[in-house]
This record gives C-alpha cells, sequence and structure tokens, in this order.
C-alpha cells in the first residue's frame, strides 16, 4: 500500500524527489514543504487517492497537519481500508 | 451565548482591531460591520500575529482602485479551495480535468509578478490566456491552442466568455466542442446572458459567486440553486430594503490569519431558501442582484479589458498611497474617461501618471465627488464601452 500511496504522492508533486533515497526517512516528508504542493495539488492528491483506495475523505474532518505530513497520510489510509 | 459567536470571538480574540472589546459583544450582530476602506487602512490591526511556516499573500483584484492584501494559513487556504472542488464534483469536474481560462498576471516562484501570452501548467491540466492583449490575432492564436489542449471546462469571467462567442461569431468558428461546461465568475451573470451563452455554445453554465477575501460564497448547484458555501462562510443581507434586498456582508468561517467579519462586499442580493433535491434538505441561496460586470475597450487595434485600468489603477495607487478611492472608464467618441474619486489635491501627479502608463492621445480625466458607477441591469461597470453597447 505504501509504494501505491507514494506513486501518487510524487505524481503530483510540483518538485521532483528521489523518494528511494528517503526511504527510511519517510516520516519526515511534507506534502508542502518538502514537495510544493498547493491546494490544486492536494485536491489532485485527494480523488486520486480515494479512486485507488475506494476509500471517501471528508474536507471537513481532514486534518491537514495529518494529511500534510506523508506517514500521516499513509497511517490515515490504513485506517480508512 | 451561541457557540457560533463563541467561535467568532475565539479566533478575534487573536485580532488587534477587537481584541480590547471582545468581551463586550454578547450578539453577533453587534460586531462592527467592515469594509474594504476599513480593513485596507488598518491592515495589520486585522491580521493573526501568531506566524505559522506556511502562509499564503493574495491581493483582491482592486476594482475600487483598493487592491487588499488578504492573507491565510496555507492549512486553511487549502481547505477554503477543497471546499469548491468538493462543489465543483457535484457537476462531474475534479482538479482532473483540463480547463481552460484567462489571466491577467502569473506570480512566479520569486512571487514576481508577469503575465505570459499562454501559460500551462506544468501537470498539463490547465491553460491560461493573457487578457491583457486580445486583439484577434491572439484570439486566433488561444483559438488553436484551446482546439490543441482539448479542455473539457472553462473557467472564466462573463465578460471574457462574452467576447471569447464574439471573436467565434465574427470569424464564424464553432466553439471548441471538446468544452462541456463553462464555471462563470467574478462578475454577475443575468438570466438573459446565461441563457444566450448556454445556447451559442451548448454548454452547461455554472455559476460562482466569490471573492478574493473569501474564496467561494455561493456556487450553483445541479438544483440550479446558488447556495452558499456554508462550510467556507456565513452570509448576512444588511441595509436591506423592503423586499429584503441589501448589500451582501460575509465573515470567513476558515480564515484563522485575517478572520475578516461581517466585511460589505458592497454587492447586492437577497438570501432565500429552498429544498435542494440534489441535497436533500433546506439550504440558503444567495440572489444576486448587483455585482460587478465590464466592457472591453477597443483602441487603435488594441483590446483592453478591467483587468487592465485595474492593473494601471493598482499601480499608480500603490506608488502614491492610495489616492484613488474609486474608479470608472468610460470610452465614447474615441475619449478615454477616467473618472476618479480622490482628492483634489492628487489630480495632477494622478494625472501625469496616467498619461505615463497609457499612451493615448485622447484621455479625459474628471475627479468626482463620490463613487459614481453606472449601474445597469444590476451590473455595476467599472469599464464602459459606450461605442459598442448595440453589440
Amino acid at each position: 500500500m505504501k509504494e501505491r500511496i507514494i506513486k501518487i504522492v510524487k505524481k503530483h508533486s510540483p518538485k521532483k524527489i528521489d523518494f528511494s533515497k528517503l526511504d527510511n526517512e519517510l516520516i519526515k516528508i511534507n506534502l508542502i514543504d518538502d514537495l510544493d504542493y498547493d491546494s490544486v495539488n492536494l485536491a489532485r492528491l485527494i480523488i486520486d487517492l480515494e479512486d485507488e483506495f475506494e476509500i471517501i475523505f471528508d474536507v471537513n474532518e481532514l486534518e491537514f497537519e495529518n494529511i500534510i505530513n506523508l506517514n500521516s497520510l499513509i497511517l490515515m489510509i490504513e485506517g480508512k481500508k | 451565548m451561541d457557540t457560533f459567536l463563541i467561535k467568532i470571538k475565539e479566533r478575534l480574540s487573536n485580532i488587534e482591531f477587537y481584541r480590547d472589546r471582545i468581551d463586550l459583544y454578547n450578539y453577533f450582530e453587534e460586531l462592527p460591520i467592515l469594509d474594504k476602506y476599513d480593513v485596507k487602512t488598518n491592515l495589520s490591526k486585522f491580521i493573526n500575529q501568531n506566524k505559522e511556516k506556511n502562509e499564503i499573500n493574495d491581493y483582491t483584484s482592486g476594482s475600487t482602485g483598493m487592491p487588499l492584501n488578504i492573507k491565510w494559513y496555507k492549512s486553511d487556504y487549502m481547505r477554503s479551495i477543497l471546499y469548491t472542488w468538493e462543489l465543483r464534483k457535484k457537476h462531474n469536474i475534479t482538479p482532473l480535468d483540463r480547463f481552460c481560462t484567462f489571466h491577467s498576471y502569473i506570480y512566479d516562484k520569486d512571487k514576481k509578478m508577469y503575465s505570459p501570452k499562454i501559460f500551462i501548467d506544468k501537470f498539463e491540466i490547465s491553460i491560461s490566456f493573457s487578457k491583457l492583449n486580445l486583439s484577434f490575432d491572439n484570439m486566433e492564436l488561444y483559438y488553436q491552442k484551446i482546439l490543441d489542449f482539448k479542455p473539457i471546462w472553462m473557467y472564466i469571467t462573463p465578460s471574457i466568455f462574452d467576447y471569447l462567442i464574439y471573436f467565434l461569431d465574427t470569424k464564424n468558428l464553432p466553439f471548441p466542442d471538446t468544452i462541456k461546461i463553462v464555471e462563470l465568475t467574478g462578475e454577475i451573470l443575468t438570466d438573459e446572458k446565461r441563457l444566450f451563452f448556454e445556447q451559442r455554445t451548448n454548454t452547461k453554465i455554472i455559476n460562482h459567486y466569490g471573492s478574493r477575501e473569501f474564496n467561494s460564497i455561493s456556487y450553483e448547484c445541479p438544483c440550479g440553486k446558488m447556495h452558499i458555501v456554508e462550510k467556507n462562510v456565513f452570509v448576512e443581507i444588511i441595509n436591506k430594503n423592503s423586499e429584503d434586498i441589501g448589500n451582501i456582508c460575509v465573515t470567513t468561517l476558515l480564515n484563522n490569519k485575517m478572520p475578516l467579519t461581517r466585511y460589505n462586499l458592497k454587492d447586492k442580493g437577497k438570501i432565500t431558501s429552498s429544498f435542494c433535491e440534489i441535497e436533500k434538505k433546506i439550504k440558503q441561496n444567495i440572489d444576486i442582484l448587483e455585482a460587478s460586470a465590464n466592457d472591453i475597450i477597443t483602441i487603435d487595434g488594441k483590446y483592453y479589458d478591467y483587468s487592465f485600468f485595474s492593473y494601471l489603477i493598482n499601480k499608480i495607487n500603490e506608488d502614491n498611497r492610495f489616492p484613488i478611492k474609486s474608479f470608472q472608464v468610460i470610452f465614447e467618441n474615441n475619449n478615454i474617461c477616467f473618472n476618479l474619486f480622490m482628492e483634489k489635491k492628487y489630480y495632477e501627479l494622478v494625472s501625469q501618471q496616467i498619461k505615463m502608463l497609457f499612451h493615448y492621445d485622447k484621455i479625459i480625466i474628471n475627479l468626482i465627488s463620490e463613487p459614481n458607477l453606472i449601474i445597469n441591469n444590476g451590473k455595476i461597470k467599472y469599464v464602459i464601452n459606450r461605442e459598442t453597447l448595440n453589440k
């Protein structure tokens, strides 16, 4: 699952990062600071994740502190499955 | 005290303008009504000084001659924009669908403004064309690019959309058949214009009422009503007449960095309620009855729209401590007339700067004693072309 999430996260990131080098530091990756996401990137990420994992995000309930951190994003999706 | 007021007061307690008197407000209606001038002239007093790592700086378009710096915490801003995407989803528009739009300026990575003729985003999902030069040569290029790009929806102001149709009709060109949906924003959309757009382009028209201060305020539901975006804003109508029509006054529910509260946008409208068949519940709607709409002016084969004049006035204002409080531009008998609401002492300075920035030999500059915008059929016009009113 982690690989599928990372693939989608990479797809919408304006900034190129070599994710393979960061495997052990996954927890530190931040969508805004490290990957330069803006709100449209985030909207695209959400819709792709919803399709990929057949889940629904409620924008009202999104904790941005969590979704902005890649590791928390992975945990959140795992929790929804 | 209700929970709504408690939440609002909690947010405002971090704002200097309210801090010392926050305990005095027992009802929401006791909070002062603000307008752009109040906020612009006391900007720092309306901003939460708690810094977050990621903040966003935006500017209103400056239709009154006063662009306002709007600040957001990035997470609040993202949430606000995500709500708009939720609403588009009801019309089967997703952020992955290709669209085209028009821009005045774009900010680069260093926050510098520039206006590329054509801008395609890195992901090749949006294509945007400069509004600053709408000559037919450029429009032909834009049209070809639209055909190549194959967008499925458009995000555009009614006046630019009207102009695009005028161009297509003049050149006897079909409307691009990949575009199925057109979201119109930034200006009032009359029923008459909407019908014309739908019939001429065979597209689904969606009306979107918003502002840079708040993002989306109301958005058309597939049920046909302009539902208030209640997760994003609280809307009141103030200064109501006997028909409950008055000024649209908005409070942000998301922006904690600059929580504009009871902010009078000066547009006119009415709040109604209706049962929404899509959401299966009673929803509040705004009928917008008076808001801005503008013409495009043609001079010596060049095309100037509202954003050009807004930029010109904003530039003079930024360089000279905001002398121009409001403006209107009228093109008639080949004269271009700037009606400016400002103090007389700035007349010479502002006249010189307009002539320096806008090279045309038939410029007339008038001082007006109060903002006196021509309102016709609910349209507040900042740019009027009397040469083409019968177009």
